[in-house]
């Protein structure tokens, strides 16, 4: 094994515990969608299946569990910045940078941990949706791909914003609002005219939400199987296209 | 052999001169002392030799082979001690030692054995398995030298080490940079605090505004600065008759009364103390006599005009 691929691996694996031990965050990440989905999801326990909001949601708390989780998918990947910038934007950096390990594997181990806490707390929330609250979330493979394109585009789209503008205020400003103004033009927060065929787009394909939301809302059988495949498709590639990005800018950034 | 060496580098932050023209030798086996006040150039020449920065002209070499950043052969082999505590405070002292020994390439029994005598080293083998946030400042600042140090340097940078921690786990410290370097490890040592610096480096630099103005061990530098001589006397009868008598004797400069003491200061090799005592036979009798030499803070005050602790004009 290559000296790089260890100091990957090392790094993937201290980042991850590192993220598992600060428990306010891990409380908060897991706790605020265990509390929020079952009180949206009774409040608006009137919506019924058919109505255009619900997307092809079974019900009103298949539909928050839904979009609630994704949701947080993309917040997480703020989180993830925040180690980004210990790694890179503290006096720790200089320590990093000492050590024979190039700031690529550390950017990449790092996001690379994110990642998978951020899947790891999806999944949970998902388990946690199924047996309190039963919903059904279909094929398991498709939840899995989606949340995990989800929250790669996320911690992606956070590492390009902290290289981008170095500056941790303004990359946290616009890592909220890639997420809340994803949620919000996806129709989460609140109904949009979806008789509009724009806003029909957006709803079901205009923004990294509502591809995770749509691919989700197929693999329970709300919508055409080609959804979840066009949706989790769709994602991984934007995913691909901030990740060239994030290649371009770290070559200058990172150097 | 020179295991680092700066030749005529320039380094320039826009129109900021960090490093102007600076010629630096680090020879194998010493602890070198590098001072300065704020702004002299120090962390920029720390970070120039450690491969963090690149430089506008002029040469850095490390082990013989020029440094640059992304010279991973070279960062292997050496090590950086940080002014500021960067542990880990969410890993353990052992996972920290765990994962800065990995990213140097140790692995296994060997990471296992080195991390068992980097702590026993640091005095921290009781608390291997802690959080460095339960640890006090002196703790902490242990394992950050600790986290340097697993991976067995040949030269390491120590920048400021002992920045606001207890004269106790100063000393210790201080215990252990000269243990490491009879171990072998050159050392590069930069310091606020004067007496360290004095206690424990072969040969001290001195920098400022970017250059080095002075560099030899502690008593050539002094000697460079030894114009005056001091003493201080204390008599039983301090008359003005024994000031004027002292002030006639040749080579004498100032002679200032404070109660029963006096301070006499004289030009370098006058020889004057035995004609300081005999003029003040029959002044109600001399009661102590101090000589005072001059020390490393005397030579950097008069070499930059500043004060090293405060890092302001003195």
């Amino acid at each position: 094994m290559t000296g790089s691929i260890r100091n990957f691996q090392l790094i993937v694996r201290f980042s991850a515990l590192r993220m598992l031990r600060d428990l306010p965050t891990l409380i908060a990440l897991l706790c605020l969608p265990i509390l929020i989905i079952p009180i949206v999801g009774a409040v608006f326990s009137k919506i019924l299946e058919g109505n255009p909001f619900l997307s092809g949601a079974r019900d009103s708390m298949s539909f928050f569990a839904v979009g609630i989780i994704v949701m947080f998918q993309l917040f997480d990947g703020s989180y993830t910045m925040n180690y980004i910038k210990d790694a890179f934007l503290t006096d720790r950096k200089w320590r990093l940078a000492t050590a024979p390990c190039g700031p690529w594997c550390l950017a990449m181990g790092i996001t690379v941990a994110g990642w998978l806490a951020s899947m790891l707390q999806g999944l949970i929330l998902v388990l946690f949706t199924r047996v309190i609250l039963g919903v059904h979330w279909g094929n398991l493979g498709v939840v899995v791909a989606a949340l995990a394109a989800a929250a790669l585009l996320s911690q992606l789209a956070n590492l390009a914003l902290i290289l981008l503008v170095r500056n941790h205020s303004l990359a946290a400003s616009a890592s909220w609002l890639f997420a809340y103004g994803s949620c919000m033009l996806g129709g989460l927060i609140f109904p949009l005219p979806t008789g509009l065929p724009f806003w029909r787009f957006m709803v079901d394909y205009g923004t990294p939400y509502s591809l995770a939301k749509t691919a989700l809302i197929a693999a329970e059988g709300g919508r055409a199987r080609a959804d979840a495949a066009l949706g989790i498709g769709a994602l991984f590639a934007l995913a691909a296209l901030v990740a060239a990005f994030v290649a371009l800018l770290g070559r200058r950034k990172l150097a | 052999m020179n295991i680092a060496a700066m030749d005529d580098v320039v380094k320039r932050y826009g129109s900021l001169i960090a490093l102007d023209h600076v010629d630096l030798e680090i020879e194998e086996g010493e602890i070198l002392g590098l001072l300065g006040p704020n702004g002299a150039g120090k962390t920029t020449a720390i970070r120039a030799l450690a491969g963090l920065v690149a430089v506008d002209s002029g040469s850095v070499e490390l082990f013989g082979k020029p440094q640059h950043p992304g010279v991973m052969d070279l960062k292997r082999r050496m090590g950086l001690v940080t002014q500021e505590i960067t542990v880990f405070e969410d890993l353990s002292a052992r996972e920290n030692l765990e994962f800065f020994g990995g990213l140097y390439g140790l692995k296994g029994e060997g990471l296992k054995r080195r991390i068992a005598e980097t702590l026993e080293f640091v005095g921290l083998t009781e608390h291997a398995d802690k959080r460095p946030k339960k640890y006090s400042g002196g703790m902490k600042r242990r394992l950050n030298i600790a986290c340097a140090l697993t991976h067995s340097p040949e030269f390491l940078i120590m920048d400021e080490p002992t920045v606001g921690i207890d004269p106790q786990s100063r000393n210790r410290i201080l215990e252990s940079t000269l243990a490491l370097r009879d171990k072998g490890t050159t050392v590069l040592y930069t310091s606020h605090y004067m007496e360290e610096v004095a206690a424990i480096a072969t040969r001290v630099v001195i920098m400022d505004q970017g250059h080095v103005i002075a560099q030899g061990t502690v008593d050539e530098l002094v000697e460079r600065i030894q114009y005056e001589e001091r003493v201080r006397l204390e008599v039983g009868d301090p008359t003005q008759a024994l000031l004027e008598r002292l002030k006639a004797i040749p080579g004498v400069k100032q002679v200032a009364r404070d109660g029963q003491t006096l301070s006499i200061v004289s030009a370098t090799g006058s020889d004057n103390l035995d004609r300081i005592l005999q003029a003040a036979q029959g002044s109600g009798g001399v009661r102590s006599v101090q000589a005072e030499k001059s020390t490393l803070e005397d030579v950097f005050l008069t070499l930059t005009g500043k004060s090293l602790r405060d890092g302001g004009e003195s």
